[in-house]
């Protein structure tokens, strides 16, 4: 720091305690106001977040979060884990933070919502009522496009879409497989959740291949003839994976996968070829979790929300955040999930604990890892438009960077896990 | 230089003349904005991103210009820098400025 800003910082000090006392003593009081329900279900990047935020708000509040699991694996970083570069247990979580905070976590499944009534039914019987509920229940699946692909293909030819039990079998199918194998990966039509996902397992698959399956395959049939950070995977992919890595565009499959034989082990392309796989990753296309559709949210596969701060469009005192709402350009990641819920935990604050609501602003970073060390990204901000949600502005990571800038952003998004899963289960 | 200097003076005398007024108001605003930091820095033990709370009222706002100026380049900061105006740049310093670091 210069010396005159540092003297001007000297002088600003005494100010700014003063006052930092003075607005804190003025501001707890606020905070321990407010009464009233409010139910959260999915307890992901967006529900786990809104929980914590408002009940941290807001002790006041009667906080409840519905999941279906009693300890959560995080989509984001399996991929990871399959690489051989994190432990699955340094991506799985407990609520336990979140119970400590005064959060009513129950794990079960959300079945009902009557929104007249304000009322959510659960499959273990449980009604829940609420003045404001929060939908966060990420993905669903479309398993009609592709034949004879279902939850119990899904055993065999694992999507790991849906971290947790599908990522371990991923991981087991790779250990087992012989040297010099055939992978064969389906990424997901548009839109999915996570843009560079399937890329960044593709080149994790590839990284663990290339050290311990000697000869192997992986090949990509894409039903796209494009994706989210193309030129950095691809640069990555003609360094480390060159012959490991095939990527097959949908004009040389007729789509990509059509129909797959999960007893078989083969996948079947849109102009009929027959491709016999040690190992098969079929990601199907998708929509939002069912809980929404059954409460009246959805217009299609997805919910449309206000953008000022995610409240849905279609049923009063309900939000929809996260992978399920339709925020445009704003990516279905983690991160974005998370940006959302600070924005809805301010609204939920202001309606029940006389917080004030403050403009929206929405941000997003999607990190992906290519080889060891080898880490990029792809961000934005983004603002509340009159009907949509918009990019204010961009960034990306550059073709041609240093190992040591590499590094780096590998580094920061080891930070971002961890303060990013603190966040969402109160942790740390 | 002088650039830097411009806005840490502008910054700090919208700061004087309004803070008073509105503290509270402006602490809860930072800490709102906060949620947009928090997703990356933590407020104790880091590695890679440096924790965030604690830094002085000035510190913070001098280091936010330098990644408006270009002379920090990290492009999700430059992005956080640039997209945030001076009274929010200074809601979050005071709201920074009245949280501890954590010792873990």
């Amino acid at each position: 720091m210069s010396k005159l800003s540092r003297r001007n910082f000297n002088i600003m000090l005494g100010a700014a305690g003063a006052a930092t006392a003075a607005s804190t003593a003025i501001g707890s009081f606020a905070y321990a106001q407010g009464k009233g329900k409010v139910v959260v279900i999915g307890g992901g990047a967006g529900g786990g977040t809104v929980a914590h935020l408002v009940k941290k708000g807001a002790p006041g509040l009667d906080v409840t979060l519905v999941e279906a699991n009693a300890q959560y694996t995080t989509c984001f970083f399996s991929n990871l884990y399959l690489g051989g570069f994190r432990s699955f247990d340094s991506i799985t979580h407990s609520y336990d933070g979140l119970k400590k905070l005064g959060v009513k976590v129950v794990t079960d499944y959300a079945t009902g919502v009557d929104s007249a009534r304000k009322t959510v039914t659960l499959r273990g019987g449980t009604t829940l009522s609420y003045d404001k509920l929060v939908l966060a229940p990420g993905i669903d699946f479309k398993w009609a496009g592709i034949e004879g692909y279902d939850d119990e293909a899904a055993k065999m030819m694992p999507h790991a879409y849906k971290a947790g039990v599908q990522t371990q079998i991923l991981k087991k199918q790779l250990e087992a497989m012989k040297a010099g194998g055939t992978v064969i990966m389906a990424p997901p039509t548009n839109p999915f959740r996570c843009p560079p996902g399937p890329y960044e397992r593709a080149s994790m698959i590839a990284a663990y291949l290339k050290a311990n399956k000697p000869g192997s395959k992986l090949i990509i049939f894409d039903p796209k003839p494009k994706f989210s950070k193309q030129a950095l995977f691809q640069e990555g992919w003609q360094a480390h994976y060159q012959d490991i890595i095939e990527w097959v565009p949908p004009d040389l499959t007729g789509g990509g996968v059509k129909k797959v034989d999960a007893k078989a082990m083969t996948v079947t392309t849109g102009d009929g070829e027959t491709v016999k796989a040690d190992v098969a990753n079929i990601i199907p296309a998708q929509r939002a979790g069912k809980i929404v559709h059954v409460a009246g949210c959805s217009d299609g596969d997805w919910c449309p929300i206000n953008p000022e701060d995610f409240s849905s469009t279609k049923v009063k005192d309900i939000y929809v955040l996260g992978d399920a709402s339709i925020a445009k350009k704003m990516p279905k990641s983690g991160f974005s999930a998370n940006s959302q819920a600070k924005v809805v935990a301010n609204s939920v604050l202001a309606a029940l604990a006389g917080k004030k609501k403050f403009p929206a602003r929405y941000r997003n970073t999607c990190w992906s890892l290519i080889s060891e060390n080898n880490g990029i990204k792809v961000g934005a901000a983004y603002k509340a438009g009159a009907d949509k949600v918009d990019v204010s502005s961009k960034f990306i990571s550059k073709t041609g960077e240093t190992e040591e800038m590499r590094k780096q952003t590998f580094e920061e998004s080891l930070d971002w896990y961890t303060a990013m899963t603190n966040e969402m289960f109160a942790k740390g | 230089m002088l650039k830097i200097l411009a806005f840490v003076i502008a910054t700090s005398t919208a700061f004087q003349t309004s803070f008073a007024a509105n503290d509270s108001e402006v602490r809860d605003y930072g800490e709102y904005l906060a949620g947009e930091c928090s997703a990356c820095h933590r407020d104790g033990a880091n590695e890679t991103i440096p924790p965030i709370v604690g830094y002085e009222v000035l510190a913070f706002i001098e280091l936010m210009e330098t990644y408006r100026n270009g002379e920090r380049q990290n492009q999700a900061m430059v992005s956080v820098a640039k997209s945030l105006d001076k009274e929010q740049i200074k809601a979050l310093a005071v709201y920074f400025a009245s949280v501890k670091p954590k010792e873990n």
